[in-house]
């Protein structure tokens, strides 16, 4: 399911992520890439922070669709 | 007012803009990417 | 020798190359792209150690300039050693960069940084198992503290000296030996690094494989056999999965963390921060609180709120607080009381009442006067005010009208600690001048004219606020430091995508309350161009430093002194709500355009470091005293000059209504006619000030200084003063920063902007002018306009808002 419509502080694992190599890449850097495991801390509406390794990383609502995870 | 009274008031006009002067040759000379000569751009440039 | 400095944002780096830097850091140009290059020398070693700074980054690959710039530096000016900073507290994802420095032919330390954080924790961080695994050298470090960056440079100093070659974590995988291909290529060509760069054409690296192609073309077949794998034969995504793989395997036995929940502290102050409904009013709150803090004559309202019970009294308390200015008080509230009692006693009879009662005093005390021999007090008793007389003949006054003196006891509002150090910033600088004036006396008009007229009261009238604006400058600080805009960032990301503006683009503009010049110079991390044109174009509306001066004298001069920080607030406030409906307004002309994604790291939250700040303070400091003692001096001097000579200037000072700048001023002053501010006598010298806000803000408040207008003189009705205050706001900043603005914008955008500085200001100001006449006289059609107003700017955010929805959804 893209992270949007997941469960708040439950670990998750990242199976894809639909955008442009531009944006995977800057995210790869951060931590978010295939395989990676990530918490979603805040997701209502609109506010989207996740947590990945031991950092915090805000993004938007969009990429949050963009981004599929189990 | 006499005219060596105006040569002295030019003159102190003239030491009063030496700074300034020197601010503005200086500037010309060294390429900072800071125009305005101030050090204040030593804040971290916001990169993401 | 040369040393680099590479590491995350918020690891820390600044810290410690200002800690390895001092005073003698300077910032230049990566020469081709526009970014920062810093770059400052050690000295400590003994030999003197050149340090450079290379942008934050997250990895190497060649997205953004600021990666392309650290990688080129690196592999092409082979700097002595490459000290990587890493974040201890965010190890792994810091390790991710690490993996691909390692990679080049470079010695390379890594500081390990925050390690002070990681021990109060409660959490460990083995950096011999780490140094093993790496096969660096890693030192301890708390940059903050101070601790371990002379450990750091020794350790650095002594790798300097070895060959160290590139080495790669990604030999255990099984499409090494593509990249061992490439790389034995590279040796052939007697390239540098060349392990990093067979992996970067492996990776598929834009930038190398253009440069390339036949590399790219050997290994092509070989790619083939990974088309159908997990990643898609996406060997980018392979090589950034690989280096994780290895991060988290391998680090397992350097890290003991003992913390196991999820939500840090941080992320607890985050629910509230970034709060979906109370986020933005939270912000507004703290905005107004540090505002208030700085501006407020009325600390926390207690004055205005008990009605003057809970104030000041008592002469020597009211000399502390307000800088020896208690006769002033004294004097106003005396002559309030007066004129109360004469309207309460006699009603319409009142003012001639009080006349009589006026003439009645003048003329006894002159007669006492004249009877010890001595001058008479009042000369034209006819047109003698209230606000003339002496302190003891009022109390004379009242006593006769049959009020009783000991009333009078003037109360006043706590002072905020912005407005006391003012004060007294004002008291020192009032001396200067009072003994200006006394040594000159003897002098020649035009020295005295242009050293004390001129020069000391225009100065004087800047450096009385300078203790207010270092405060506000502190409370920004603060709030930069502590990561709580990062924050800012991302909530009016949130707000505002949906019309088509990026939270990304709001860290410059916040950067713009500082000063403009390094905000539009920020805008370079904005991707898109038409994003940074119209980021610069918004970056003035974001009141700047030098303006403050001028908010801070009026607001003084706006009616009742419960308002100044309202005032103060509600500029910055019209500052920024005006860009986004400048903002709205300018997508609305263009093509509707995706935002790119929001992206950005929230780092977690910390107190900010006292020395941080005080640096911070001093830097500003600086900045204020050179600003003011070259283009502030020369402004002054040549305003003086101006305005004390004819057009026939040979033939000696004249008077302020006759001089070049009279003259010319009352030309421009028609162009301002409209807008209210530049109407009667004193006009032009407004549309004078308002010019000289081009060589430095601060110029507005001294050149009417010089011209003889001060806070306490300024006789502008509120909706002038406000229109002035807006007009002033938009329109054109600073020759620097229309300097900055023409370097990052691009040409066409350039011209648009300068119209839209011009046209903005007038427009609004206009606005702001006649809308605040309406209130003054005819409430209800003002009232009724200003809803108007609203209304259609509600409906610009509703119809941009489906406008995009629309156009985005096809």
């Amino acid at each position: 399911m893209p992270l949007l419509l997941a469960l708040e502080n439950v670990e998750l694992t990242v199976i894809k992520i639909s955008s442009d190599q531009k944006t995977k890449q800057h995210l790869a850097s951060l931590g978010v890439i295939q395989g990676s495991k990530i918490t979603l801390l805040s997701k209502k509406l609109g506010n989207i922070i996740i947590k990945v390794l031991d950092g915090r990383i805000a993004i938007n609502e969009d990429l949050a669709r963009q981004i599929i995870v189990a | 007012m006499k005219w060596w009274e105006f040569l002295l008031m030019f003159v102190i006009i003239i030491i009063l803009l030496i700074p300034t002067i020197i601010r503005f040759t200086k500037n010309k000379g060294s390429k900072g990417s800071c125009s305005c000569g101030c050090e204040a751009c030593n804040k971290d440039c916001p990169m993401h | 020798m040369k040393f680099a400095l590479a590491g995350n944002p918020n690891s820390g780096k600044t810290t410690l190359f200002n800690a390895l830097t001092g005073a003698t850091a300077h910032v230049g140009n990566w020469p081709g792209v526009t970014v920062d290059k810093r770059e400052g020398s050690y000295k400590k070693l003994g030999e003197k150690i050149d340090i450079v700074d290379l942008p934050g980054i997250y990895s190497l690959s060649p997205y953004t300039p600021e990666e392309i710039v650290a990688r080129n530096f690196i592999v092409d000016e082979k700097p002595d050693c490459v000290i990587n900073i890493v974040d201890a507290t965010n190890l792994e994802r810091n390790l991710y960069l690490t993996t691909q420095l390692l990679e080049m032919d470079v010695p390379v330390v890594v500081a390990l940084n925050m390690m002070d954080v990681v021990k109060k924790s409660g959490n460990e961080v083995n950096a011999t198992e780490l140094s093993k695994k790496l096969g660096v050298p890693v030192v301890e470090l708390s940059a903050l503290r101070n601790e371990g960056i002379h450990d750091v440079m020794k350790k650095a100093y002594e790798v300097a000296k070895e060959n160290r070659k590139g080495h790669s974590v990604l030999e255990t995988e099984d499409f090494y030996d593509l990249i061992t291909k490439v790389e034995e290529k590279f040796v052939e060509l007697g390239e540098s690094s060349p392990l990093f760069k067979a992996i970067k054409i492996v990776e598929g690296d834009e930038a190398l494989c253009a440069k390339y192609p036949q590399l790219v073309e050997l290994i092509k077949s070989d790619k083939e056999k990974y088309k159908d794998n997990d990643f898609g034969g996406d060997f980018e995504g392979m090589v950034a999965d690989a280096r994780y793989r290895y991060i988290t395997a391998n680090y397992a036995d350097t890290i003991k963390k003992i913390d196991k929940k999820t939500e840090s502290k941080s992320d607890k102050i985050d629910k509230v921060m970034t709060h979906r409904i109370f986020a933005i009013p939270l912000f507004i709150v703290i905005m107004f609180v540090v505002f208030h803090l700085v501006f407020s004559e009325d600390l926390f309202f207690i004055n205005g709120i008990s009605k003057g019970n809970a104030g000041i009294s008592g002469e020597t308390a009211i000399n502390v607080f307000t800088g020896m200015g208690y006769d002033d008080i004294y004097l106003e509230e005396m002559t309030g009381v007066i004129t109360e009692k004469y309207e309460e006693d006699f009603g319409d009879e009142a003012d001639d009442k009080l006349n009589s009662a006026i003439s009645y005093v003048a003329n006894k005390v002159n007669v006492e006067l004249q009877a010890k021999g001595e001058e008479i007090r009042y000369d034209d008793i006819d047109n003698l005010a209230l606000e003339d007389m002496e302190i003891e003949d009022l109390q004379e006054l009242l006593v006769y009208s049959g009020g009783d003196v000991e009333e009078v006891n003037p109360v006043i509002g706590i002072p905020s600690p912005g407005v006391f150090l003012q004060s007294w910033m004002g008291f020192v600088t009032g001396k200067l001048i009072d003994l200006g004036a006394m040594i000159s006396e003897t002098w020649p008009a035009w020295l005295s004219g242009l050293l004390c007229d001129g020069l000391l009261s225009g100065l004087d009238a800047i450096f009385s606020f300078l203790p207010q604006i270092l405060l506000l400058f502190l409370f920004i600080a603060i709030l930069e430091d502590s990561g709580y805009m990062a924050r800012v960032a991302f909530i009016m990301d949130r707000a505002f995508r949906g019309l088509g503006l990026s939270g990304k683009a709001f860290i410059p503009l916040l950067m713009g309350f500082g000063c403009s010049v390094p905000a539009m110079m920020a805008t370079k991390t904005l991707e898109e161009e038409h994003e940074r044109d119209m980021t610069i174009r918004l970056t003035p509306f974001f009141s700047c430093g030098a303006k403050a001066p001028i908010w801070a004298m009026l607001a003084v001069a706006v009616a009742g002194s419960f308002l100044g920080d309202i005032f103060v607030f509600s500029i910055y406030l019209l500052g920024i709500v005006v860009a986004i409906i400048s903002a709205l307004l300018i997508k609305a002309f263009g093509k509707v355009k995706e935002v790119p994604p929001f992206i950005m790291e929230l780092p977690a939250y910390h107190a900010p470091q006292f020395k941080n700040l005080m640096a911070h303070l001093w830097e500003k400091l600086k900045h204020f005293v050179y600003k003011a003692s070259t283009i502030i001096t020369a402004a002054i001097v040549l305003i003086w000059f101006l305005s004390n000579f004819g057009w026939a200037f040979w033939q000696g000072m004249v008077g302020i209504e006759d001089s070049i700048l009279a003259s010319l001023g009352r030309v421009l002053q028609y162009i301002y006619y409209p807008l209210g501010f530049t109407w009667g006598s004193e006009g032009w010298k407004y549309s004078v000030a308002t010019i000289t806000g081009l060589i430095a803000k601060e110029d507005v408040v001294a050149t009417m200084a010089t011209l003889g207008i001060t806070e306490k003189t300024i006789a502008l009705s509120n909706a002038q003063i406000y229109a002035f205050a807006s007009y002033n706001l938009f329109t054109l900043p600073c020759f620097a920063a229309i300097g900055a603005a023409y370097g990052d914008s691009s040409k066409k955008g350039f011209w648009i902007t300068l119209l839209w500085w011009l046209g903005c200001s007038y427009v609004v100001s206009l606005i702001i002018f006649w809308l605040g006449y309406l209130f003054e006289h005819v409430l209800v059609v003002g009232i009724i306009v200003a809803l108007l107003l609203v209304a259609t700017i509600i409906l610009l955010f509703v119809y941009t808002a489906k406008k995009r929805k629309k156009v985005l959804a096809n």
